[in-house]
């Protein structure tokens, strides 16, 4: 095919952004539909037509409720932990004296968050283990009972909270830094001439120059509370946990599909979960107004 | 709290002497509670670590002391019996090399398209690609493994590797480096006789080398990680890749401590391999450069 140069031109960017599309239409937006039709069926190698039967099973599934009230468990964890403890660790390692080994400490901090969840989950296993996990050892030195934190339904979810802590904790300090350096140091030192406390300055000055990366991370922590998975299956022994304490909505979905065979339940779950999620989303657009991230 | 003193009167010079105490104080403090914490998040490592070449009883017997009394090799001879290790091992590093230069080749290709060019319909195509970031894995999980085990994918690494290649948040990312390469050096490039994928290789890829570097370990460490879908489309352990190959040595009979663990750290080494040669400094900077600008 001769095409002239100008046409040729013309063509490029199509060309150059085909792949991203072409993916999205096999891999994401295919299954869509395909997830639309399943959900209105049910059975394993033939389907029978069931309506809207597998949206109210899962509307109606305790055990769905469930796992999304262990999310919001979690996701409260971690805007009133997470979030402050990483702001607080920002704001120090940002002080100009350490700002030359700040690379150094947010490097430090953040390789928890590129170790496998695999390997975090057995090395919190063993830590969190009633008779010798170095937690309990420790608490035992100030009195305090051996705690089963794995097993009593009560502590499943502060174990994961801090094993969510070390994780997570590095890559929200990142973005926090990141936000910092959008703060100019002159408003700081004009504030500070103008007399305004080290607490003011940070309330009326800093906080409110953080606000576009603030929603961003809080949407982050929000959604990805929700998407937990993998430490939570795995520190509930490869299922949910003492009394479903550490059940998820993708375990529950997992384990529909996979071990159930339940696919057109399952896929009713991720629609349904979907829903949710763009309206928690939405709702934090609004709250925090589209403008901000730009 | 500038302290030049330039020729203060004598009171002043008392002040600044009190002030510099007062400084003291507080980088030390900071200093202090920096160091303390990075030793809190390195300290599941050192069990980690300590742990694999700990015999059972010290385990047991000595918690809270990482460092083995009694090296011994007997967890790895353990892991390499139960576990193929090696060739799962490889199977985790060659879907995550796989992905990894797929993933670099097209996430740059799209950027190219969206960053170099003007074309109809670019900014509702740009909109639409960010708009499927908000959609969750769960809403296409099921749907996509019927789809795979349609296509006779399952138990190969096709779906470990092909949907992974290009991503809206890859290509998003290096966009908004590649937006900034200034038009004029395409234009001398293509009067010089240089074709517009030409460009794309010699000037667009080489000027957002960091962007792309941020990328590439971003999804290579991602595969590494990897649990939910592996566990999904791999069945035979041959084929499983280490993440998941890992948690399925454990007999509910006998429990086994160590060798899980000892996996675990084998797993983290080409992990933390790689940060420390690709420059801690380097990509902890990258990503935070990348990763909030509009």
């Amino acid at each position: 095919m001769h095409f002239k140069p100008a046409v040729r031109i013309k063509m490029a960017p199509y060309l150059f952004i085909l792949p991203f599309f072409l993916a999205y239409a096999i891999f994401g937006l295919y299954p869509t539909l395909y997830g639309l039709w399943l959900n209105l069926h049910t059975g394993i190698n033939e389907y029978v037509f069931v309506g809207l039967q597998n949206f109210s099973m899962v509307l109606n599934d305790s055990l769905f409720w469930k796992s999304m009230w262990n999310g919001t468990k979690l996701a409260f964890g971690s805007l009133f932990i997470i979030l402050p403890l990483a702001l607080a660790v920002a704001l120090l390692i940002n002080q100009p004296f350490i700002a030359k080994r700040k690379g150094y400490f947010a490097t430090f901090f953040f390789t928890p968050n590129i170790t496998s969840a695999v390997a975090v989950a057995f090395i919190f296993g063993l830590i969190f283990n009633r008779d010798f996990g170095v937690l309990n050892v420790l608490l035992g030195m100030i009195g305090i009972e051996p705690i089963a934190w794995l097993r009593n339904p009560l502590w499943t979810m502060p174990a994961l909270i801090i094993v969510t802590t070390w994780r997570y904790l590095g890559i929200n300090i990142l973005y926090f830094l990141a936000g910092l350096q959008n703060v100019p140091r002159e408003l700081i030192e004009a504030a500070k001439i103008d007399g305004a406390s080290a607490f003011q300055r940070f309330l009326y000055v800093t906080l409110p120059l953080l606000r576009p990366v603030m929603m961003f991370i809080v949407f982050q922590a929000i959604l990805g509370s929700y998407n937990m998975f993998t430490e939570a299956f795995l520190l509930g022994n490869r299922g949910f946990g003492p009394q479903n304490s550490l059940l998820f909505p993708t375990s529950l979905l997992y384990d529909q599909a996979f071990r159930g065979q339940n696919f057109g339940y399952s896929a009713a779950l991720g629609y349904v979960f979907t829903m949710i999620m763009l309206i928690v989303s939405l709702f934090q657009l609004r709250l925090f107004r589209l403008k901000d991230i730009g | 709290m500038d302290t030049k003193s330039v020729s203060l009167p004598p009171h002043a010079a008392l002040k600044s002497e009190r002030m510099n105490t007062a400084k003291f104080i507080r980088y030390t403090a900071a200093y202090v509670v920096l160091i303390v914490m990075s030793f809190a998040f390195l300290v599941p490592f050192l069990y980690m670590v300590g742990t694999s070449f700990k015999k059972y009883d010290e385990i047991v017997s000595r918690p809270l002391n990482p460092i083995p009394l009694e090296p011994t090799l007997e967890n790895f001879i353990r892991l390499f019996e139960k576990l193929p290790f090696w060739t799962q091992f490889f199977n985790s590093v060659f879907i995550a090399v796989s992905i990894t230069v797929l993933s670099i080749v097209f996430n740059s290709l799209v950027a190219f398209g969206f960053a170099r060019y003007d074309f109809k319909y670019k900014n509702p195509l740009f909109v639409a690609m960010l708009a499927t970031m908000m959609i969750p894995g769960q809403l296409t999980l099921v749907p996509t493994f019927m789809m795979f085990r349609a296509w006779g994918w399952l138990d190969t690494f096709y779906p470990l590797i092909i949907p992974g290649a290009v991503s809206a948040f890859g290509v998003f990312f290096i966009r908004q480096v590649m937006v900034a390469i200034p038009r004029e050096l395409y234009d001398s490039a293509r009067v010089d006789g240089c074709s517009e994928l030409g460009t794309f290789f010699r000037i667009a890829m080489p000027l957002s080398a960091s962007a792309i570097g941020v990328i590439a370990i971003l999804t290579f460490m991602g595969s590494w990680n990897d649990y939910l879908g592996p566990l999904i489309f791999l069945t035979s352990e041959n084929k499983m890749t280490l993440a998941v190959g890992l948690t399925t040595m454990n007999n509910p009979y006998k429990i086994d401590f160590a060798s899980p663990i000892t996996g675990s750290f084998l797993m983290a080494i080409p992990v933390l391999v790689m940060l420390s040669v690709v420059g801690q400094k380097y990509f902890v900077e990258g990503l935070t450069a990348g990763s909030i600008k509009g």
